[in-house]
């Protein structure tokens, strides 16, 4: 394996975690892309807090480590002052759905060119426990000692309904259809949502079996809207199969070229400051 | 010479189009002109109006006595306390006594022929009501013609010395910002409409095309001031507008450009807080916000300028000292300065080097936070494979760590920047001092017009402005208090905040203050009554 994404950082994910699996998935695609040669400068990622976060660690690579939920935000930054590079969210469900949800339905809507993995383990991990907005009732936390009161709802299913052009579920689990689909997500041209289903060893380690026992994949094919849609709400974030693979995928424009983007660091400007003033001074 | 017109009538009757016009008519008469918006947060109806004053020498300020009234809607009559013992007003029964005038199809025409017969009362040529209403609008025969016929019919009153002089400048603060930030060679302006920041979003998106300057609306503040740092990271020069509670929204992403070394400006444009507090209203009460703004101690500079000229200039400070340093630089303004129109004969033109401060060829150089030097070069994505920032604490190659002596390395490194900044910003005019006199009037910001107005009229006082909110131009401030006999503070807010900072940064008390915090700006004249109290 290419070691040209390895960085020195201490691993401080639990031993056994899946983020490591996904990591590995993750610098396959992206050094099987720099082989077929695509810039290594040109390849960004973006991350925010909890253990999804830590992905900036152990990229060695152009990288911002956000605010708490802000990676869709910093990213959508990044491909707005310069179109040529290739952007690279990482999020939790924590990020992405409770603190960073606006976000998500807004660029969903919006379709700025990034690829956006959430790694969804169903709990706020790196805070020792708490249930998230996709944590199933009865779900017992350390703030919900009675276990969770409250429904989860079904993020792709809104993304899907807010406009989103690429929507995607993988599992930690299957390393190689994960590789595939990210590999579709960053090779396509729009907002990409790739949901990851991860188990927390620490605190969720009844996920492991069931997780397994519980995914299946579907076709990988086009699909209406209405078909997607009706996928998607199969699995409610609670019992029942959940099914893998890329729901929803249909090419539209991207914020990008409605707004004539281009790279603006390299803009020279002619600025003619006595001129700029007889036009908006007088 | 000096008079002040009111203009008054509801929200969608074209107070301010009527008023500009006026305005730009005059100043072709060869006067100075000063115009004060006064509205309330609706659209249609409601009780709005605009103050033009108007005078032969130069005038930063309006003044609520008035000898002409152009009243829309029969509102002038809640002025009429305000009204000299001379003043005329014209309405629409000044029009019904032209024989031949019937109500027009487009009510605006009633606002263009009482243009005509206010001009007419003071022997304003036509001409220079003509020539300003080219500038705005391409009907501007349409105008004409209404006007032609209020300026038959009105009546000479008052015989004005006219003199077509050289041509003035005459705009907001918000026309002053977009100058600045255009000629700093901005590339991204983010904003969420917020009164009354939204004007520099409206003016820049106009001006979008035509200098290739990507202006976007985005879905709410926290996401403006996100996605800006993620331009500036990718090499953009990035500014953002919003007000008080706007700006409330960003603080954790300005804790964020202080700590990843961001460079970013933040046009804060206060309205009358705190909450919602009125809108559309004024007040200079956000100055601690924007000072102390932000979680954990990083450096920031916060600038305030006080005329639509400085604006420029100071604008363009902002974006050199951002890139420079790599920091968070707040322009502070107000619902005053950013929609007033002022009239000046110059624009100081700021020499200031325009830099993306961005190394061109990073080659291995992978250090974007070096503890060897404070300044230099940051590293972009595209043209470096080593671009890190990062929001955690982190080494000089912006990895995270949680080290004690990294810690404490890092914090030594950003915080040493403002030694630096404090360096440059001495020879950037942090203060200004007006007038002579052994007493001293302090103030900052959009006071400047009104304070700048009563000193004529306050012999023995000079006027200290403070332009540099932070890093906080303490020797200067100190010695002019030192050599003063009287020093007495002048601001919009209630609890004298720039007062406040001046104690901590000096230890000087300052304990004659003027304070207005009803949401409306000073005038002269009351600013002359109150210190000559205090006298």
């Amino acid at each position: 394996m290419s070691k040209e994404f390895d960085n020195s950082q201490p691993n401080t994910w639990c031993p056994g975690c899946t983020n490591n699996i996904v990591l590995n998935s993750v610098k396959n695609v992206l050094s099987g892309k720099i082989k077929s040669g695509l810039h290594k400068h040109d390849l960004v990622l973006v991350s925010d807090i909890g253990c999804a976060g830590k992905f900036y660690d152990h990229l060695k690579m152009n990288g911002f480590y956000a605010l708490h939920g802000r990676t869709l935000p910093i990213a959508f930054g990044v491909k707005m002052a310069n179109p040529l590079l290739k952007v690279i969210g990482f999020i939790g469900d924590g990020g992405a759905y409770a603190e960073g949800m606006a976000h998500l339905i807004q660029l969903a809507r919006l379709n700025p060119d990034l690829t956006i993995l959430i790694l969804n383990n169903r709990i706020f991990a790196l805070t020792v426990g708490q249930a998230t907005p996709v944590t199933e009732i009865g779900y017992r936390g350390n703030t919900t000692p009675d276990g969770s009161l409250d429904e989860p709802f079904n993020p792709l299913d809104i993304v899907l309904s807010a406009g989103g052009s690429f929507i995607a579920r993988a599992s930690s689990l299957d390393p190689k259809s994960l590789e595939e689909i990210i590999k579709k997500g960053i090779e396509r041209v729009g907002f990409s949502v790739i949901e990851i289903m991860q188990p927390c060893v620490s605190f969720r380690s009844q996920d492991l079996p069931k997780l397994r026992q519980n995914h299946y994949w579907i076709s990988d094919r086009q699909r209406e809207i209405s078909e997607a849609r009706k996928l998607i709400q199969s699995w409610d974030y609670g019992e029942g199969r959940i099914p893998l693979g890329v729901f929803y995928q249909k090419s539209r424009k991207t914020w990008g070229e409605k707004h004539g983007a281009k790279n603006l660091s390299n803009l020279k400007r002619k600025i003619d400051i006595k001129s700029l003033a007889e036009e908006i001074l007088r | 010479m000096k008079k002040n017109i009111l203009i008054c009538g509801q929200a969608g009757q074209g107070i301010n189009f009527t008023s500009l016009l006026l305005g730009r008519a005059l100043i072709n008469a060869g006067f100075y002109v000063f115009i004060y918006r006064d509205y309330g947060s609706l659209i249609r109806g409601g009780h709005n109006f605009n103050v033009i004053t108007f005078s032969d020498k130069p005038i930063y300020s309006h003044q609520n006595i008035f000898q002409a009234i152009i009243d829309l809607d029969g509102s002038s009559i809640n002025h009429e306390s305000d009204f000299s013992s001379n003043a005329f007003v014209l309405n629409k029964e000044s029009l019904r006594q032209i024989l031949d005038w019937k109500e027009p199809d487009d009510p605006k025409q009633i606002n263009n022929a009482l243009l005509g017969m206010i001009l007419k009362n003071w022997g304003i040529s036509l001409d220079c009501l003509i020539d300003g209403a080219k500038k705005e609008i391409k009907s501007w025969k349409n105008i004409v013609l209404a006007a032609e016929r209020g300026y038959k019919a009105g009546l000479l009153r008052e015989n004005l010395k006219t003199k077509k002089g050289p041509a003035r400048f005459f705009a907001t603060g918000t026309n002053g910002l977009s100058l600045g930030a255009i000629a700093s060679g901005l590339d991204v302006y983010l904003s969420y409409p917020m009164t009354p920041s939204t004007g520099l979003l409206i003016e820049l998106a106009k001006r979008a095309k035509k200098d290739k300057l990507l202006v976007a609306q985005l879905e709410d503040e926290i996401t403006v001031i996100n996605a800006a740092l993620g331009a500036s990271y990718a090499g953009a020069m990035t500014m953002i507008g919003t007000s008080g509670g706007g700006f409330a929204l960003m603080t954790e992403a300005v804790s964020l450009a202080g700590m990843a070394e961001i460079p970013i400006v933040i046009y804060l444009s206060q309205r009358t807080g705190p909450s919602t507090g009125v809108p559309t209203y004024t007040a200079q009460s956000d100055l601690s916000f924007a000072r102390f703004a932000g979680h954990g101690e990083f450096p920031k500079i916060v600038i305030a300028p006080g005329n639509p000229d400085e604006a420029i200039s100071r604008t363009m400070e902002s974006f050199y000292l951002a890139c420079k340093y790599r920091l968070p630089v707040i322009l502070l303004s107000d619902k005053h300065l950013s929609e007033s129109y002022y009239t000046f004969d110059k624009v100081n033109y700021p020499k200031i080097k325009v830099d993306r401060f961005i190394a061109r060829n990073p080659g291995k150089n992978n250090q974007n936070y070096s503890l060897d030097s404070l300044i230099g070069e940051r590293i972009i994505p595209g043209r470096s494979e080593f671009a890190r920032a990062n929001s955690y604490e982190h080494d000089q190659y912006g990895e995270t760590t949680e080290d004690p002596e990294m810690i404490e390395k890092m914090n030594n490194r950003r915080l040493a920047k403002m030694n630096l900044v404090q360096n440059e910003v001495d020879n950037l005019q942090p203060i200004k001092v007006w007038g002579r006199g052994s007493n001293l009037i302090i103030s900052w910001g959009s006071t400047q017009g009104a304070i700048l107005d009563s000193l004529p009229d306050l012999p023995g006082y000079r006027f200290l402005q403070i332009s540099y909110i932070h890093p906080f131009p303490k020797e200067m401030v100190r010695r002019e208090i030192l050599k003063s006999n009287k020093v007495i503070l002048v601001e919009n807010n209630a609890t004298g905040l720039l007062g406040q900072l001046l104690t901590m940064e000096t230890g000087c008390l300052i304990d004659k203050k003027i304070l207005k915090y009803n949401g409306r700006p000073f005038m002269a004249d009351e600013l002359i009554d109150e210190i000559k109290k205090i006298s």
